[in-house]
């Protein structure tokens, strides 16, 4: 559980950055480097999110219906974000 | 040179990743008592840290070899996510099957078949290299 929410807290962040600092960059100031950098960090903690999903569906930690939010979550701008507090709160919730 | 050093270390570390996913799909078939959590121990740190380095010399020859502009590379990336989507699955039923043997033996007959299958997609988009540029 705990890989998932920091590999969640990864791909939201890298995201963000992508959408609030290198797209600006290469589209309102024609700076491409940004992008060039940014996006392969996103794609990797992408990558790695993904199978950090699919081995947390497999072992049980999560059901179908948590890895699809998941997935979506990945695709939103702080939507990673959110779904960390509640894989948080999950968390919690199996240890009480 | 650095290119090419960097695609030696891509396939090495592929070469490390699938090797310990069919160790994985060969116990969970083939399940045996006291086997399982020593391959859980080889598969968090040698099979799931070069799937890491795979992924990262992979992205690092698409960017310095300008591949992203073509549609082959974006197949191939579909391709690797869903191998590595297998990869996990597998790691989660090694890591429940440690805890029950009797949870192995349930499913999971298709991992070998579908695996080879797209490697062998993966290694005939990267050897062929389709020029279809995707802009």
């Amino acid at each position: 559980m705990t890989g998932l929410r920091y590999a969640a807290i990864a791909e939201a962040l890298t995201l963000l950055a992508l959408f609030c600092f290198a797209m600006p960059l290469k589209y309102f100031l024609e700076v491409p480097q940004a992008v060039s950098v940014i996006g392969p960090v996103h794609g990797l903690a992408f990558m790695i999110f993904l199978w950090f999903v699919t081995r947390s569906w497999s072992e049980g930690i999560i059901n179908g219906r948590g890895a699809v939010r998941l997935l979506i979550g990945a695709f939103i701008p702080l939507g990673g974000l959110v779904n960390e507090q509640w894989l948080r709160r999950q968390h919690i919730g199996t240890i009480t | 040179m650095l290119y090419l050093l960097a695609k030696a270390a891509h396939i090495v570390c592929l070469f490390v990743w699938v090797a310990g996913m069919v160790a994985v799909a060969l116990a969970l078939k083939f399940p045996v008592r006291n086997f399982m959590t020593p391959l859980r121990v080889y598969d968090r740190t040698v099979t799931t840290p070069a799937m890491i380095l795979a992924l990262c010399f992979g992205i690092f020859l698409a960017v310095q070899g300008g591949w992203f502009s073509q549609l082959w590379l974006g197949q191939k990336i579909i391709l690797v996510l869903i191998f590595s989507g297998i990869h996990g699955a597998l790691s989660g039923k090694l890591r429940r099957a440690t805890n029950t043997v009797a949870a192995s033996l349930q499913g999971g007959h298709w991992y070998m078949p579908v695996g080879l299958a797209l490697i062998t997609m993966i290694v005939v988009l990267v050897t062929l290299k389709p020029q279809i540029s995707a802009s």
